[in-house]
């Protein structure tokens, strides 16, 4: 397929339907993928376990432009790092959601291995901007030590706006 | 989270048949499985021995033997059902509480209750027998009038009506319990609710108590010859199928979560599915609808999440209320288990349309009115999107149901696990 080419040009109506041609491969990362990784307030983190039984929540996340990575808190009992002390394999879906029309929704998952780092290890700056992006939620009394972080390492991003769909590979891992 | 069932001693929680059966001798040897068995055997033996010595008519070993059939049957549903009573888990709900634990003790405890229906039936069956003779005199034939014989119709008569009343009795106080479930499911506050495989289990219970009590046709034979009796029968049967069918509507109407899930699940318009191939686990938004007990959500048949489900139909679907501003309005429900796709095209999807066909209607019609929007958007530019994009039923678009298995709910960060 031409690089110029619109991925939905050819008006077919086969079965098979197109959908690896309809994803635009990219080399770097969208810049809108990347606003919406600075902007973003909740991060849903899916894990699964060995038995490849799938996990999902809802989570505070701080995103590192220097490191290209995604930094997660939670404390240290939770499922989401039981399973990845088991399985490093993790998905982490950032979106913007519109409830008039679908094309308006944008929205980037992460795929890529977890590390479980603990909080001393986090970068002092990274850790205070975590505290003030989510102030009114953490309080001053927030424990970190009881906290451990899990980093995210993307292998793939996938963003999407609409019906158009991206995608970078992390080629230097 | 949820209490340990309340009855305790194991005296109190035994019903009189139990009681009987754990006494006599042959039956107390046994083991409990073989109980039935032997019992049938008893009966039997005894049955066709006056049934020889006394050169009855055929129609009396015949239907004698059903007649037993039947009080077997009944005891086995009986040592089947009680133990399942004995498990089930007290809810959270005050209210509902209070009424499975009344209805509890009065099953398990109560024995005027139990002996109630049972003396009536018995009494009505024994005047009827002294009343008319004819009837007896036509089964027995040579022996009517033998003092052993009579022993063993009381006997039979007794054990027959014994099971009658009782059935009776538990039918109705099972649909007393449903009514008041029912009512009091109405006013949960909370997180307060009855496990739904609590509400399963007694709706399974109700199920095998219908049979219980249908297997008394097998007394049809025996009741031909009278009016009286089988009239009594018919309106045994007659109130046992009414009964268990108000007791199975009024168990329908029980929700399955408590009201501050059901509320997310009802109100909130996104949804995060996760799935997972080969260990890697994938997350994306979806709209979705909720029916009260299973949920719903429409994928495209050219999305990496249809070709995940179709190999492992293991799926996580996380609903949240979220809200930057304020941290008391963060909400999220998990809800965890398998997940079936309704209206692909292939053979076991036609096979499965005959199935869910009226239902895939009613779910395209619950989306069209949660996500009006949406519906007019796909209608409004259908030329113009991607063919994968197009809400055509089969062809690009299919409905995957969940059947929530396990259910995690958070407040302000804090889970409760909720057993499904």
């Amino acid at each position: 397929m031409r690089p110029d080419q619109q991925p939905y040009e050819r008006e077919t109506m086969t079965l098979r339907l197109p959908h690896y041609d309809s994803t635009k491969k990219t080399t770097k990362i969208p810049d809108d993928a990347l606003n919406i990784l600075r902007d973003g307030f909740f991060a849903y983190l899916g894990t699964a376990d060995l038995v490849c039984e799938p996990h999902v929540t809802a989570m505070f996340y701080i995103w590192d432009d220097d490191s290209k990575t995604i930094h997660l808190i939670t404390s240290k009992e939770s499922k989401k790092v039981l399973n990845i002390r088991r399985n490093t394999r993790v998905s982490v879906t950032i979106d913007q959601r519109d409830p008039k029309s679908p094309a308006r929704n944008s929205g980037v998952m992460v795929k890529g291995r977890a590390l479980l780092v603990e909080m001393e290890l986090i970068d002092d700056e990274l850790t205070v901007k975590y505290l003030e992006k989510y102030v009114e939620f953490l309080g001053t009394g927030y424990p970190l030590g009881l906290r451990i972080a899990i980093r995210v390492v993307p292998q793939t991003i996938s963003y999407w706006k609409g019906t158009n769909f991206y995608r970078w590979k992390n080629r230097s891992s | 989270m949820n209490r340990k069932s309340t009855v305790q001693s194991r005296y109190q929680r035994k019903w009189i048949y139990e009681e009987i059966v754990d006494r006599i001798p042959p039956f107390r040897w046994i083991p409990r499985t073989y109980d039935v068995i032997a019992q049938l055997l008893l009966v039997e033996t005894v049955g066709v021995f006056a049934f020889i010595y006394f050169q009855m008519p055929y129609e009396a070993a015949v239907f004698g033997s059903l007649a037993i059939i039947y009080t077997v049957v009944w005891s086995s549903g009986c040592l089947y059902i009680v133990p399942w009573l004995r498990r089930l888990r007290d809810p959270t709900n005050e209210i509902e509480f209070e009424v499975l634990r009344d209805y509890k003790s009065r099953i398990l405890l109560d024995r005027r209750l139990e002996l109630i229906g049972g003396i009536i039936c018995f009494g009505a069956v024994m005047s009827y027998l002294w009343i008319d003779t004819d009837y007896l005199r036509y089964f027995l034939g040579n022996g009517f009038g033998n003092p052993l014989l009579i022993i063993l119709i009381i006997v039979l008569a007794w054990d027959i009506s014994y099971r009658l009343g009782l059935s009776l009795v538990t039918t109705f106080f099972a649909a007393i319990r449903s009514i008041s479930l029912s009512q009091a499911a109405r006013k949960r506050r909370g997180l307060a609710y009855t496990a739904y495989s609590e509400v399963r289990t007694l709706k399974y219970l109700d199920l095998i108590n219908l049979y219980w009590g249908i297997s008394a046709v097998l007394l049809l034979p025996l009741t031909l010859r009278s009016y009286f009796l089988l009239l009594g029968l018919a309106g045994f049967l007659a109130g046992i199928i009414g009964l268990s069918t108000l007791s199975l509507l009024a168990m329908e109407t029980v929700p399955w979560f408590p009201p501050d899930v059901e509320s997310i699940l009802h109100n909130e318009g996104f949804a995060y599915v996760s799935v997972c191939s080969k260990k890697q686990p994938h997350v994306t938004p979806v709209i979705f609808v909720y029916d009260g007990k299973y949920l719903y959500f429409a994928i495209s048949v050219a999305s990496a999440k249809y070709r995940i489900i179709k190999k492992n139909p293991k799926i996580a679907v996380l609903v949240d209320m979220r809200d930057s501003k304020f941290p008391m309005k963060n909400r999220a429900v998990l809800l965890r288990g398998k997940g079936m796709i309704l209206g692909d095209l292939s053979i076991m999807g036609f096979f499965k349309l005959f199935l869910h066909g009226l239902w895939l209607i009613r779910v395209r019609n619950m989306f069209a009115k949660k996500y009006p929007m949406y519906m007019k958007f796909y209608e409004d530019q259908a030329q113009e999107l991607p063919p994968a994009w197009r809400n055509k039923p089969f062809l690009s678009r299919v409905i995957v149901r969940l059947e929530p298995e396990k259910i995690t709910y958070w407040r302000e960060a804090r889970p409760t696990t909720l057993r499904a």
